[in-house]
């Protein structure tokens, strides 16, 4: 059976755009932070994972070569994964399984993107699409959102000014997120007011471009109690993954994501969580854009099917709210470099240990979740962590 | 150690592919007279680009014995990468496959692999990784892995045939699929399923997985009957 | 959000062509849209369902025993979404609508372009069908766009 594996450290950085750092140079810099935050050596790490989306952006394949020797994990076992968007929690888990597998004591993950280099990022999404079906009739990122956002919004009633609040609630949070990219003290108005890229999608609503990195130590029951009286474990992971052919799909409603609440099924089941809505404190969702972050609060449980326009009307999810969300700022505010959203999950785990600083929420935060999707309206990873 | 060393591993696997191979083999002769690429590396000693997909079924012990098929137990693993920037490695040793291997054959409860080991199946990518393999997985022993070839130790008759299923040379390299491949022909070769290519009384094998172009990492699994 | 240059760079392109098989079930749609201005898919003998895009495999049951059918040009707007950016980036006045359609006779569906319409004209759940080109070539251009069933 799996063995229990806790947090003991995170290691974080500032996301930014055009960062001066190679790769090589941002693992490093969260590795050490990792380390330091986990009061750790790089000698007691024994394996490395790596987790990173998509090679084309910086233009170079197997970009997680370079970051062997900067995590640490030279002539180590070490191994990159990549599911997507959902890469930032899927790669986590990868680790938590090296643990919980019982072969080793403290394993290091380490997410990192590097997007701003290339000079298109819609020209690196395009490597994405299938070549036969969708890449010639010109799909792009924009339009994806469009389709998806149309069918939720028509599904269940959701408006576009409740999708603005989302921005509103998540660019706010960030400006008490010293490592967030884009801050911004807006209104529903603003949001409403900004370009429209693909109806109901409109520029205020997506999260920016960015480079950054996220490293996370994992370990043995034995190794955490060594460290910490504390510990912060993994209570549930979740993985589910829905076919490529979007346009053929038993469900062809784009609205509701089927994966995603099997993910997160998985998730609670292992966690033994029957009403995530009273046993979650804390919420870190994957919000690429606005009404993402509402579907995966409806897919997650944390609201009804549905209700997640009401959940945002009545300040439920705001940081002083009964179940907060993205006090962090969320991708939204703080930056979405694919693979590092991995943030999401470093962020559950300094609200529980109440080392958030400035985005601490005022109420206790025993449990958390978290969540990454991606693909072509694929993928979904969910993890819960918290205290015992 | 020749060049003559290295077309041996050519000859050798491509003739092990048999009629499943890419093409006919070649001799040592022909190969040493085939265009240079970049010495001592020449057309021949570069396994072709391919396309494959591969599948294997993993399942717990308690799972494997309610099944009906015999089960190939995983009897060690281990992986390792070394640095990622080509002037910051050691040249000339293999020494992601020597850690992987370190790690496998503890987990697996081998102390020497030369006597212990009854097979293995190796990347060959390059015909000179053949020989550096077989020397950082310790199937040489005592010796040196030139002398281990003059004395026949690795053809499928000898005392440790090194893919006797042909390798990457003689069936072709998808890239990563070619590591998996490893596995399944290790299996087979355990399960006496291997065909024309078994080798008898084939008991533990190593399947060992290597990238090396720019970045260096390796993997290795042991496995075996019980 | 200011772009700042960092100090030293070096830059490079990555420029290389492809020729992608279409695969076994891609050749015979491909083909009947171009031969016989016909739209097929695949049907599951286990399941019954109809797969658009067609598969050489039903991913449910997971069997390979399909047998090739035929669909309806036609079918109903899943979800559409426009653009108001060319695909170089250009800002357009009048946007440009691709749009998911379940075609009828099938458990599938495609995503294509959406003409003779307005966005603001198009309701999920309308009625569309295919116009097809003229001179087809064995792709999904074969296919112009899909515009709404004129009552």
């Amino acid at each position: 059976m799996a063995k229990r594996v806790a947090l003991v450290g995170v290691g974080m950085q500032k996301f930014e755009f055009r960062k001066k750092e190679t790769v090589e140079e941002m693992v490093f810099d969260v590795a050490r932070n990792a380390l330091e935050n986990a009061r750790l050596g790089k000698e007691d790490i024994d394996a490395v994972v790596f987790g990173s989306a998509v090679d084309a952006f910086c233009g170079i394949h197997n970009s997680d070569k370079v970051a062997i020797a900067a995590s640490g994990g030279l002539l180590k076992p070490t191994m990159r994964n990549s599911t997507s968007g959902s890469t930032a929690v899927s790669t986590p888990i990868l680790a938590y399984e090296h643990v919980a597998s019982g072969l080793y004591d403290l394993v290091m993950v380490v997410c990192f993107e590097k997007m701003s280099e290339n000079n298109s990022a819609q020209a690196v999404f395009n490597t994405v699409y299938d070549e036969a079906f969708v890449r010639p009739i010109g799909l792009n990122v924009p339009i994806q959102c469009g389709l998806e956002a149309r069918a939720y919004l028509h599904r269940y009633g959701i408006t576009e000014r409740q999708m603005a609040k989302v921005s509103v609630k998540n660019r706010g949070n960030a400006l008490s997120n010293p490592y967030a990219q884009l801050p911004m003290k807006i209104t529903v108005d603003d949001v409403m007011a900004s370009q429209v890229l693909s109806w109901p999608v409109k520029l205020l609503d997506t999260s920016p471009v960015t480079d950054g990195a996220r490293a996370v130590i994992f370990a043995s029951e034995d190794a955490a109690r060594e460290l910490t009286d504390d510990p912060v474990w993994v209570k549930g992971v979740g993985r589910g993954a829905d076919s490529v052919w979007f346009m053929g799909r038993r469900n062809s409603d784009l609205g509701r994501l089927d994966y995603a609440y099997l993910a997160a099924n998985q998730a609670y089941e292992m966690a033994g969580i029957r009403n995530p809505r009273t046993e979650i404190d804390y919420a870190e969702l994957y919000d690429p854009f606005t009404y993402k972050e509402m579907q995966h609060c409806e897919a997650l449980g944390l609201c009804p099917e549905g209700g997640a326009g009401r959940m945002i009307d009545e300040g439920i999810s705001l940081k002083d709210g009964p179940l907060p969300v993205n006090a962090s700022g969320g991708l939204q505010g703080e930056g979405n470099p694919i693979g590092a959203g991995m943030s999401r999950l470093c962020w559950c785990y300094l609200q529980i240990t109440g080392q958030a600083g400035a985005c601490q929420v005022p109420k206790e935060v025993n449990t958390a979740v978290c969540n990454g999707w991606g693909g072509m309206y694929q993928y979904n990873a969910v993890m819960v962590i918290g205290r015992e | 150690m020749n060049e003559e060393h290295l077309a041996r591993v050519i000859v050798k696997n491509t003739r092990n592919a048999g009629s499943h191979g890419q093409s006919a083999a070649p001799d040592v002769a022909s190969v040493l007279r085939s265009d240079i690429i970049s010495w001592p590396i020449r057309s021949l000693s570069r396994a072709r680009d391919s396309d494959a997909a591969c599948a294997v079924i993993l399942a717990s012990d308690k799972k494997a014995r309610t099944l009906d098929r015999e089960p190939v137990f995983v009897k060690g693993i281990g992986w390792s990468s070394d640095d990622g920037h080509l002037g910051r490695r050691e040249q000339g040793t293999a020494r992601e496959t020597v850690w992987a291997a370190r790690q496998a054959y503890e987990m697996a409860g081998i102390r020497k692999p030369d006597r212990e080991i009854d097979f293995a199946e190796v990347s060959d990518w390059y015909a000179h990784r053949e020989l550096m393999h077989c020397e950082a997985l310790g199937l040489c022993g005592p010796y040196d892995v030139a002398s281990c070839q003059d004395r026949g130790v690795f053809e499928r008759d000898g005392a440790l045939p090194v893919n006797a299923s042909g390798g990457l040379l003689g069936k072709g390299n998808s890239v990563c699929t070619s590591g998996l491949i490893r596995v399944a022909e290790a299996v087979q070769q355990v399960r006496g399923q291997a065909a024309e290519c078994q080798i008898p009384g084939a008991e533990v094998g190593v399947a060992h997985s290597w990238g090396g172009v720019t970045e260096a990492a390796a993997g290795v699994t042991v496995l075996g009957r019980w | 959000m200011g772009k700042k240059r960092p100090e030293m760079v070096v830059t490079g392109q990555i420029q290389i062509d492809y020729t992608w098989a279409v695969g076994k079930a891609g050749e015979r749609f491909f083909t009947e849209l171009k031969e016989n201005k016909k739209v097929v898919g695949t049907r599951c003998r286990t399941c019954n369902r109809v797969l658009v895009p067609p598969r050489i495999f039903c991913e449910e049951c997971f069997t390979d025993d399909v047998d090739w059918v035929e669909v309806a040009p036609r079918g109903t707007l899943v979800t559409f979404g426009d653009c108001y950016f060319s695909t170089d980036g250009k800002r357009l006045e009048e946007p440009w609508i691709l749009g998911i359609v379940r075609l009828d006779g099938s458990d599938g569906g495609l995503v294509h372009f959406i003409e003779e319409a307005r966005a603001e004209d198009l309701r999920i759940g309308m009625p569309m069908e295919i116009v097809f080109r003229e001179e087809r070539e064995g792709n999904i251009l074969d296919i112009l766009y899909f515009r709404p069933v004129k009552e």
